[in-house]
Order: C-alpha cells, then sequence, then structure tokens
C-alpha cells in the first residue's frame, strides 16, 4: 500500500503571544488518499481554520508532521493549494478573473505563457465562467466570485485541494449548486478535496469520508465513511437512508461535545 | 449639470467681485475691476516671455513632483520591507515634514545656486512626505487574507510587497500623490518668489511689489488654472493606474 | 504598545548628526558648519530665537484661531444645506490650489507689511483644510443619523450641533491637523517676504549675512517647534476623539 496523499501525524499547534498562548490543535492524526473527498467537521471555534493553516504550510506545526505523498511539508508546497473562506479579499481586485486564475498557475513551469492562458480560460468555462475572463471579480455575485477562487486553486494542478468553508458567505440556493460544482470538479479534474465546513448536510454530501474533530484543544473523535454512489442528488441522496444514518451520527457526536463544554459555563 | 452650477457660482463670484471693486470701498488700483483684470490676462497670454516662465514652472513642478513620487516611493516599499527602517525613519521624517519648504530656500542657494537643482531640491523636499506616508501606511498594514493567498501560491516575501500589497495600496499612494501635486506647484512658486531666476512665482513677486495690481491677479489666475489642471492630471492618470479601484468606488457607490 | 521608545529612531538621527560633523570637519568651510556648531550658535543667539519663535507663534495662533472660528460653523452650513454648498463649492475649488505663499502680496497690498497682513495670509491657508474637511464630513455623515435627527425632531441648528458634529468630528479634527501644520508653515514664509520680525525673518537675514549656522540653529527651532505643536495637537486630539479611536481599535482587534 503506497503512502497516503496527505498524512497528518501528532500534529499540535498553540497560537498567540505569552498568557494569550492557548493550543488550538491538540494531538491530531488523520491522512487523506488520493482522489479522496473528505469533510471536515466540528463543533463552531475547535480550530479548523488553523489546522487547514498547517496543512498549506502556512503555519508550521509546533509538534508532529504534515507530509504529502510521504514527504515532510516543507514552506508552501505547490502539492496544495487552498480556497479561502473570504472569497471577496483572496481574490485580487486590480486582476480581471482570468489574471486571477493565471495567478494560481504562477509556480507550473512546464507551460508557456500562451498555454497557460488557455487552460485558465478552459478552467474558467468548466466552471461556468465562460465569457467573465475580462470581469473584475467584484463585478461579479459572491458565487461567482467563489467559482473564480475554486478555478484559481483548479488551475495550480495540485494534488490536493484545501476548502476553507468555501460556501459559508453565498446563499443558500447557491450553496447547494456549488456542491454539486465541487463534486462534479472533483471527478472531472480527479481533484483529492479536503472540505473544512460546519454545515454536517454539506459534509456528508460531498464526501467519500467525514472526519469529526473536537473542541480546542482539537483531536479527531470519530471518522465516518460515506458508502453513498456517486454521482450524487441534492433530492435522492439526501433522503437515502444511509445518508440519514451517518448525518444523524455525526450531530450527535458533535452535539454531545458541546454539552460537555457547555456544562462548566452554566455551572459558572 | 454639474458644470452648469459650476458656471453660475463662477459667474456670481465675478459679479461679486465687480461689484465690491466698481462700489470703491478699495481703491480700484488695489482692487482692479473683472474686465480690467481680463484685460491683463489677454496681454499676458499672448506674449511669448510669459508663456516661457510659465513653461519654467510646469517643467519644476513635473518633473520635481515625479522624482518626489519615485524616491518616496522606493523609501516606503524599504520601510514597509524592514520594520527597523520605518522606525529609524520615523523621527527624521516627523521633524524635516514640521519644516516648511521655502523655509530651506536662502540655505539651499548657499548649496545649489539658482540652478534647476534649487527648485527640484524644494520640491521633492515638500512632495516627498505625503507620498511616503500614504505609501508606508498603505505598504505596512496588507490586508491579512492577500498575504495569505500571496504565501499559499508560493510568492516570495518581495513578490507579495510588489506584487500584491503594492498594488492593492495604489488606491491610498494615489491620495498621497495628489496632495504631493498641489504641494509641489505651491513649493515650486514660493521658491521662484523667493530665489527669482524666473518662473510665475517670479513674475508674481515683480507684480506685486511694483504695483502692477491687474497683472499680479492675471499670474494668480494662471498659478490658480495650473493647480486645477496639474489635479486633472493626477486624475487622469490615477483613471489609467487604477482604473479597477475607480470602477470599483463608483459600484459602491450606487448601492 | 504604540507608545514603546523609538531607539532605532533615536539611534539613526545620532548617526546622521556624526556623519555631518565628521563631514564638516573634513570640508573645513565656514559655509559647512558642522552639528556642533549649529548647536553653538543655537545657544549664542538663544534670547533671540526664543523671541522670534514667540512671534512666529503667536501669529500662526492667531491665524488659525481666526480661520478656525469662522471656516468651522461655515464649512458645517455648507455641508448641510446642499443648495448652498453647491453653490460655494466651485468657487473654494478653484481658489483652493492658489499657493497660500501667492497671497502674501495681496495681502501686503490690502494690509501693508504689518501683522495684520501675515495673520490674513496664515488664516487664509489655514481655512481650506477646515472648511473643506468639515463640508466633506457633513456630507458623508451616516444617513441613518439624519434619520435619527428628524425622529427626535431636532432643530436645524440642533441637529449641527448634536449630530453632525459630533459625527463628523474625526475628519474635521484631521482638517484641523492639518490647518495647524499649514498655520505654522505659512506663518513662517509669510515672515520671510515681509516683515521686521519672526523666526522666517531670523533665517532671511541669516541669509544675508552668510551666517549658516544661524539659519540652521533657525530651522532647527521651526522643526522642534513643528514637532512640539503637532504633539500638542494629538493630545488633544486623543482625548477628544476617545470614543472615535476605542472604535478603531475594536475594529483592529476583531
Amino acid at each position: 500500500m503506497n503512502a497516503p496523499l496527505l498524512a497528518v501525524d501528532h500534529l499540535s499547534k498553540a497560537l498567540g503571544e505569552g498568557e494569550a498562548r492557548t493550543e488550538i490543535i491538540g494531538d491530531l492524526n488523520f491522512s487523506v488518499r488520493e482522489g479522496e473527498f473528505v469533510s471536515i467537521v466540528g463543533p463552531s471555534g475547535c480550530g479548523k481554520t488553523t489546522l487547514l493553516m498547517c496543512l498549506s504550510g502556512l503555519y508550521s506545526p509546533d509538534r508532529g508532521k504534515v507530509s504529502v505523498k510521504g514527504e515532510p511539508m516543507v514552506g508552501t508546497p505547490a502539492g496544495v493549494s487552498i480556497v479561502f473562506q473570504d472569497y471577496s479579499r483572496s481574490l485580487l481586485p486590480w486582476k480581471n478573473n482570468l489574471e486571477n486564475v493565471l495567478f494560481g498557475m504562477r509556480r507550473i513551469e512546464d507551460m508557456g505563457a500562451r498555454e497557460k492562458r488557455d487552460a485558465a480560460r478552459e478552467t474558467l468555462a468548466q466552471i461556468g465562467l465562460a465569457g467573465f475572463e475580462k470581469h473584475y471579480p467584484w463585478q461579479l455575485s459572491g458565487g461567482m466570485q467563489q467559482r473564480v477562487a475554486i478555478a484559481r486553486a483548479l488551475s495550480a494542478r495540485s494534488e490536493l485541494l484545501l476548502l476553507d468553508e468555501p460556501l459559508a458567505a453565498v446563499d443558500a440556493q447557491t450553496r447547494s449548486e456549488m456542491q454539486d460544482l465541487l463534486l462534479d470538479l472533483a471527478r472531472r479534474f480527479r481533484q483529492t478535496c479536503l472540505l473544512v465546513t460546519h454545515d454536517v448536510d454539506e459534509a456528508v454530501y460531498v464526501a467519500d469520508r467525514v472526519v469529526v474533530l473536537s473542541q480546542r484543544p482539537t483531536f479527531v473523535v470519530a471518522e465516518f465513511d460515506v458508502p453513498l454512489a456517486k454521482p450524487r442528488d441534492q433530492f435522492e441522496t439526501k433522503e437515502n437512508p444511509v445518508f440519514l444514518d451517518i448525518r444523524h451520527k455525526v450531530l450527535s457526536c458533535i452535539r454531545s461535545m458541546r454539552k460537555t463544554a457547555a456544562a462548566p459555563v452554566l455551572a459558572s | 449639470m454639474i458644470w452648469a452650477k459650476r458656471v453660475v457660482s463662477i459667474l456670481l463670484f465675478l459679479l461679486l467681485w465687480e461689484l465690491v471693486a466698481l462700489s470703491g470701498i478699495v481703491p480700484t488700483e488695489y482692487f482692479p475691476t473683472v474686465p480690467v483684470i481680463g484685460r491683463a490676462l489677454a496681454g499676458l497670454v499672448v506674449s511669448l516671455e510669459f508663456l516661457g516662465e510659465l513653461a519654467v514652472t510646469w517643467e519644476r513642478t513635473l518633473v520635481g513632483l515625479l522624482l518626489s513620487i519615485a524616491l518616496g516611493l522606493v523609501l516606503a516599499i524599504v520601510a514597509a520591507r524592514y520594520e527597523t527602517v520605518r522606525r529609524m525613519l520615523e523621527p527624521l521624517v516627523e521633524m524635516l515634514r514640521g519644516l516648511p519648504p521655502p523655509a530651506l530656500v536662502p540655505l539651499s542657494i548657499f548649496a545649489f545656486g539658482l540652478g534647476v537643482k534649487l527648485y527640484f531640491f524644494i520640491i521633492i523636499f515638500a512632495a516627498i512626505w505625503p507620498v511616503y506616508i500614504s505609501a508606508a501606511n498603505a505598504l505596512s498594514a496588507p490586508e491579512p487574507v492577500q498575504v495569505l493567498t500571496g504565501r499559499a501560491f508560493g510568492c516570495s516575501v518581495w513578490e507579495i510587497l510588489l506584487r500584491l500589497s503594492l498594488p492593492a495600496a495604489m488606491p491610498e499612494i494615489f491620495t498621497g500623490i495628489r496632495l504631493a501635486a498641489g504641494v509641489a506647484l505651491l513649493a515650486d512658486v514660493a521658491a521662484e518668489m523667493l530665489a527669482g531666476n524666473g518662473g510665475l512665482g517670479h513674475l508674481l513677486y515683480d507684480a506685486a511689489f511694483t504695483l502692477r495690481t491687474a497683472d499680479m491677479f492675471a499670474i494668480m489666475l494662471v498659478v490658480g488654472l495650473s493647480g486645477l489642471i496639474l489635479n486633472l492630471l493626477v486624475a487622469a492618470s490615477r483613471r489609467f493606474f487604477i482604473g479597477w479601484h475607480v470602477q470599483l468606488a463608483a459600484m459602491g457607490e450606487k448601492t | 504598545m504604540k507608545k514603546r521608545f523609538n531607539l532605532p529612531g533615536l539611534a539613526f538621527l545620532v548617526v546622521l548628526a556624526l556623519i555631518w560633523q565628521g563631514i564638516a570637519i573634513l570640508v573645513d568651510s565656514p559655509n559647512f558648519p558642522g552639528f556642533v556648531q549649529v548647536i553653538v550658535a543655537l545657544f549664542h543667539d538663544d534670547t533671540t530665537l526664543a523671541i522670534e519663535i514667540g512671534y512666529t507663534l503667536e501669529r500662526a495662533g492667531i491665524g488659525f484661531a481666526l480661520a478656525l472660528v469662522v471656516m468651522l460653523p461655515f464649512g458645517i452650513l455648507l455641508g448641510r444645506v446642499r443648495a448652498l454648498g453647491d453653490l460655494v463649492e466651485p468657487v473654494i475649488e478653484f481658489v483652493r490650489p492658489l499657493p497660500p505663499i501667492a497671497m502674501v502680496p495681496v495681502a501686503m497690498i490690502f494690509f501693508g507689511t504689518g501683522d495684520a497682513a501675515k495673520i490674513f495670509v496664515v488664516a487664509w491657508s489655514a481655512s481650506f483644510p477646515i472648511l473643506i474637511n468639515a463640508i466633506e464630513a457633513v456630507r458623508g455623515a451616516h444617513p441613518m443619523l439624519s434619520t435619527v435627527a428628524r425622529a427626535l425632531r431636532l432643530s436645524r441648528v440642533e441637529t449641527m450641533w448634536h449630530i453632525d458634529l459630533p459625527a463628523a468630528l474625526p475628519q474635521i479634527i484631521a482638517g484641523i491637523r492639518l490647518a495647524v501644520a499649514i498655520s505654522l508653515l505659512i506663518a513662517v514664509v509669510a515672515e520671510m517676504l515681509l516683515s521686521t520680525n519672526g523666526i522666517g525673518m531670523y533665517l532671511a537675514r541669516a541669509q544675508e549675512r552668510f551666517e549658516i549656522a544661524n539659519g540652521l540653529a533657525g530651522l532647527l527651532v521651526i522643526a522642534l517647534g513643528a514637532l512640539a505643536v503637532n504633539y500638542g495637537v494629538l493630545a488633544i486630539e486623543r482625548k477628544v476623539l476617545r470614543w472615535h479611536h476605542a472604535r478603531i481599535g475594536m475594529h483592529a482587534k476583531a
């Protein structure tokens, strides 16, 4: 058996200085295999964003290690791309959509400028934004902006795509469309994805496997395989007893944690 | 509509001026009527000598302004990259900024003579601060998500500074440049008044101290118009360089 | 955190002074005084300098106060009464780019070369930042606040005093700070052109007599004076705008 694409091994991370220093990630172990779509859910404030920062190399871990294809991570590896939650700030407002996607391809070396341009145009078309190449991101709706950000991350041709609550800021209707788009893109680009979300329905709907995190300092509470057939359907899949069963398990997992955490607050 | 309002406003102002001049509250030698100033202006505008002086002032101001922008930006980029440099420069900048540039004219004449260097020095001394301060402020407080994005896509620290923070800071930098443009003209005219050696400031000084008041007001008008045109130039280059931001701001106003 | 002592800044100033002194020793010319000579000149002329900067500060202060008293209410009025603002603004926009120093001859013609002329020029120059910031601040005030004013049935004057002024205060203060700096600057320049005293006159005289060290000492005094005035204004601003800074600080943390 090959090494998994992403391996997180006894990861731990604290943030802040001096007395304000708090341990965000306690002792975290999990892995993502190539081609897998993994969702990470947890109670709010469980250090999901900090985790993604560590996985993309933006933070270096205090203890433990993160490895990609068996190699320990150094800096921000080209093999990992990230889609931030805050698309309006993460997209560069002085670049048009095509240029923003091209920005994602800056580390690809085996392509000429013209090839890159064609590929970027193609990616934008795949994501349903043909004809918007010359528009600026801020001229588009929130959902469309996040599509540009996804296109930018996809076009980097990284082995692993990290998604930091990418759909948290878009309206509910757009969100379900984008979930299907993500699934479709992951299949077509054979892209390994790691989605962090607080929406349990979303987590189960898109994933092959759901990882449930504890509250801070974070560790993995449970993992659930999602043996649902693909392609999935917003109605059929979400009414499928298997879906409902997993959803129920994940939710009760999270709720039990919230109760234990809430108890001391009520007592005081 | 806006232009109509402007015209009405200016006409009212001229009317008021004319009434004051005709009323005799102030002697007309000191406060000439609008037609007299107009004739003086017409006389100046057709004189090649005057146009030459106008060109001198414009050349000094424009070159001085461009030098100020370039120097201010380079300094701000270095200061944004190295926090120590920024803190090193802080008290010096605070101190130099408090000096009125015209006050430097007497001593600068010793250092630079009456040549073009004198005027550039005075202009840079006046106009570099708005550029440096706005750029240093904007560059040292970059948008965190933008910096993360840059790092995630493999930009080096310098690349983040020059390719992300700098374009993002351009709107704020242009605010500084607009201020600098006004200050540059001001400093140049002041230097010309104090040092002589040609330019509108010199003519103005001459007209005033020989009590040719109509000429004086006409020259002031030309200086004022020059300032207006300089402002328009800056606005046009702003649209050219950061058109995206102009559009973005316009969109924000609509909603 | 901001109040931390700026060691690199101070060290840099000292190094610059040392380099300056070093070059002066190498050049060894009366036209290139070193830092030490300037300090000597400063202490040699200390009473004169104190008296002259006193004149300058007085003129700057009176001119600034005049501008503030006249232009602040005028600006709020122009910002509030749209039609009036629209009428007057183009004239302001046109007169503003006139270099304040160009007003010196005009002032001379009307007021002679006495104090009134210089105070007029200072007041003129200090007017624009106050006026323009006041207009823009009042116009840019949150429309919600205007609605609140109407809901409370405030009169126009009450609205200006209780709603417009506090809401517009941060921007107005920014204008005032600019105006203070400009006042001192213009007072010096006006004195250089037409005066019998004041620090500007001192500079002009130092040039005529080729007393470069004294000229530099004069500049140093101006710089220090400007610095002191600036800190004073900042201190007042912090008091007046405590709520504003508190809010900004909160946003910065979030």
